[in-house]
């Protein structure tokens, strides 16, 4: 007897069309998901805004900026010796690296060349900043995945380096250390065996985690094919360092570019990997803490003697010019444009090109179509610095 | 393609014959200028020789002369081994712009410490302005060796060949450019080729790789900041402080200027490009169609500058808030850090015990 009048037919229309309209108010379709600026999967204040369609993202815009500081207007105003200890702060796991391509650019454009004991203490230290930021991501990497422990054996053992670099410069993470002309002092007594048997360490420490991580069948499932970037893409977008080898592009500035310091003078290798994939971008990285452990082995058997400063003018006249500079940083390319008129105090422009703003501009691009837990590990993989990308 | 002549060979009605010229460091010049101009094959104008004749025939004065030679004596880039670069001539490019106009007041920047015999000659800026005539006076300093024979000028073999063709794909969209021998090469182009050159750059130069992207403003900074920091100094030289806008490489005819660089990871060279933008029509098109790289720099130089990118998929800021005003890396953009405490910021120094309060210098807005 249960005969459906029209009216209950058209409440039930009714109340469908009001559930309709509240799910697109809703927007029950599908989620617009912030990760970040705090979340500690995103190296510092990256903001992602993510477009979710169930787990799949269907866009992803960064939103960089929260720890923009203003190093490009901050150059203009200070001196050549203020803005070294500025730009310690961009990569700042990555210390001395960053100063080098600065100090050189100075070099550059004053024509003033540092002695070779300076060059060579400079590639070492440069080096060490190598160790000490990939050895972190090496760890990192894992705890992002959800392997918790290798974190503890990266900063235990990255700890050495840090603590190598306060004996040499005076600070563990921004040393400061470097001056347009040469090194601000010399390394202290016995700083070279220490250093030695730190590398040993280290190198102990990449088997470790090539045991620990590279082998883990779950580290792989979760790694292979996931965020491939094809080598024309990478190029387009200005992707450098590991991320580019990791696609297959042999480049490497310390190997290509001219450069006074001293790579050249020893032996070492370029490790690329065809895949392109997260993992590739972790077994690059692993691979080159390795050679950097022997880069510095070899530097430190061959370290010339005599000054780290070379003969300088009293007052630092930089003549007016413009100055190129760039070297294979932790992170990738960095260089430093710096343009001079001639004036008394700092330069005119100082354009900071940071690894990592290129890095982070392909998200957009790859994370369409990822899933959610892929997309922590592809920005893993990926690694960048916010203060590199905010500078 | 070739600036210098199409096809003719260069005037040397006004050059020297190396008998004319009697002063002993000058011969040597006019020597090896008159080799590289009889020998250079026709490069697009900006390889380090060329410049002599260009000079010659369109500036001719004493003071780019002496511009060219204090031009020398700033550039030398530091490897010793290197070729040592003549950028020092072809600063002064063949339009007659003189990037160190500044240098009569500034000559020879003080040798810097090594590298000095390798690449300056301290003399020739006194010399070479006042002694001989103008016309005479090869604006070029050779790699200075202090060998007698005459060098054949050094000629970029990867990067003037890039250079050539890219005059070759856009003809007179290249306004300019000038190649540090071993070293870089900068072009400056036209807005309306901007992106075309862009294009050429990728797909026939090889020059794949997308490195950064800004802008630089001229604007020469105000007085007072400099003035103060010279005494600070003990300089004695506030004047340095460029009062009148002067471009750098590849001179510049605008107050703003794009800056990219491209390069190519398989030959390992880059190049740097520029393009003089008008601040009446301050745009140009989007390079995010050519190298997607470029969507983010675009978006952050137009942050900073001003400057629109027709063509960007999405102009919005990228470092700083939605609902920022103003362009914070243009030179008359405040550091809003120096609107309250002006440099040198020693403001906040007590004073000993016994001095008076108020030997602070710019202490303004109150102690704080």
């Amino acid at each position: 007897m249960a005969v459906t009048t029209d009216w209950q037919k058209a409440a039930y229309v009714a109340g469908q069309a009001a559930d309709a309209r509240l799910n697109i108010e809703l927007e029950t379709e599908g989620m617009t998901l912030n990760i970040g600026p705090q979340h500690p999967a995103t190296h510092g204040t990256l903001r992602i805004v993510v477009r979710l369609d169930g787990e799949q993202v269907v866009w992803a815009d960064p939103v960089p900026g929260y720890m923009h500081r203003g190093y490009e207007k901050l150059c203009e105003v200070r001196k050549y010796t203020q803005i070294n200890t500025l730009v310690n702060r961009i990569d700042w796991l990555g210390h001395f690296a960053n100063e080098v391509p600065f100090i050189l650019a100075c070099e550059q454009l004053m024509g003033i060349e540092a002695p070779p004991r300076a060059q060579w203490i400079r590639t070492i230290l440069f080096e060490l900043g190598r160790i000490a930021n990939i050895a972190l991501f090496l760890g990192d990497m894992g705890v992002q995945l959800g392997a918790i422990t290798p974190v503890f054996y990266a900063f235990r053992d990255r700890e050495h380096v840090l603590n190598l670099l306060e004996a040499a410069t005076g600070g563990r993470f921004h040393p400061n250390y470097d001056r347009v002309g040469g090194l601000k002092e010399d390394l202290p007594k016995g700083w070279v065996d220490e250093c030695k048997q730190v590398m040993d360490g280290i190198r102990t420490f990449c088997d470790e985690m090539e045991d620990l991580i590279v082998g883990n069948e779950i580290f792989e499932a979760r790694c292979r094919g996931i965020g491939v970037i094809p080598p024309h893409i990478a190029l387009d977008y200005g992707l450098s360092g590991a991320n580019l080898r990791a696609s297959g592009v042999d480049w490497d500035i310390r190997r290509d570019s001219p450069s006074p310091l001293a790579w050249k003078e020893v032996d070492w290798k370029v490790w690329t990997h065809p895949d392109g994939d997260s993992f590739a971008r972790y077994w690059v990285r692993l691979q080159e803490t390795r050679e950097a452990t022997k880069i510095v082995d070899q530097l430190l058997d061959g370290l010339p003697g005599g000054p780290v400063m070379a003969k300088m003018p009293a007052r630092l006249r930089v003549p007016q010019g413009e100055a190129w500079a760039h070297t294979e940083n932790p992170l990738g390319e960095m260089g430093y444009y710096v343009v001079s008129d001639g004036g008394p105090s700092g330069p005119f422009r100082c354009k900071i090109r940071s690894a990592s703003f290129n890095n982070i501009s392909i998200v957009p691009w790859l994370l369409r179509g990822v899933f959610v837990p892929d997309v922590i590990t592809i920005l893993a993989s990926l690694y960048f610095i916010l203060g590199d990308i905010d500078r | 393609m070739s600036r210098l002549s199409s096809g003719d060979a260069p005037d040397r009605s006004t050059a020297p014959s190396a008998d004319d010229i009697t002063d002993p460091t000058l011969a040597a010049e006019v020597d090896e200028a008159a080799v590289a101009n009889a020998d250079q094959p026709s490069a697009g104008g900006d390889a380090p020789s060329t410049p002599p004749t260009e000079e010659l025939k369109t500036a001719g004065t004493d003071e780019d002369v002496a511009v060219a030679d204090a031009g020398a004596a700033d550039g030398g880039a530091p490897p010793k081994g290197d070729p040592p670069p003549t950028d020092a001539g072809a600063e002064t490019t063949s339009d007659g712009a003189a990037p160190d106009a500044t240098a009569p007041e500034q000559p020879a920047a003080p040798p810097p410490a090594d590298g000095d015999a390798v690449s300056t000659e301290p003399d020739p800026v006194p010399t070479a302005g006042t002694d001989t005539a103008p016309a005479a006076e090869p604006a070029t300093t050779e790699p200075a060796t202090p060998e007698p024979e005459p060098e054949p000028e050094p000629v970029d073999e990867l990067r003037q060949p890039l250079i050539d063709r890219l005059r070759a794909s856009l003809g007179d969209g290249v306004v300019d450019s000038h190649v540090r021998v071993g070293d870089d090469a900068w072009v400056r182009v036209r807005p309306d080729v901007w992106r075309r050159a862009a294009e050429v750059c990728r797909n026939e130069l090889g020059l794949t790789y997308f490195c950064y992207l800004s802008m630089i403003d001229w604007l020469p900074a105000p007085a007072a900041p400099e003035a103060e920091s010279a005494e600070t100094d003990g300089d004695a030289a506030p004047a340095a402080a460029v009062k009148e806008m002067t471009q750098g490489y590849a001179g510049g005819d605008t107050r703003f200027q794009l800056l990219a660089r491209l390069y190519s990871p398989a030959r390992h060279l880059g190049i740097n490009l520029k393009c003089d933008l008008a601040e009446d029509d301050f745009r140009v098109e989007s390079w995010s169609a050519v190298f997607a790289g470029a969507d983010w720099h675009e978006r952050e130089t137009w942050e900073m500058f001003g400057v629109e990118f027709v063509g960007h998929p999405h102009l919005v800021h990228i470092y700083l808030p939605g609902d920022f005003e103003g362009h914070p890396l243009r030179k008359d953009f405040p550091l809003l850090a120096r609107e309250v405490k002006p440099w040198p910021g020693l403001v906040d120094v007590e004073p000993m015990p016994g001095e008076p309060e108020g030997e602070a210098e710019g202490d303004e807005g109150g102690g704080g």
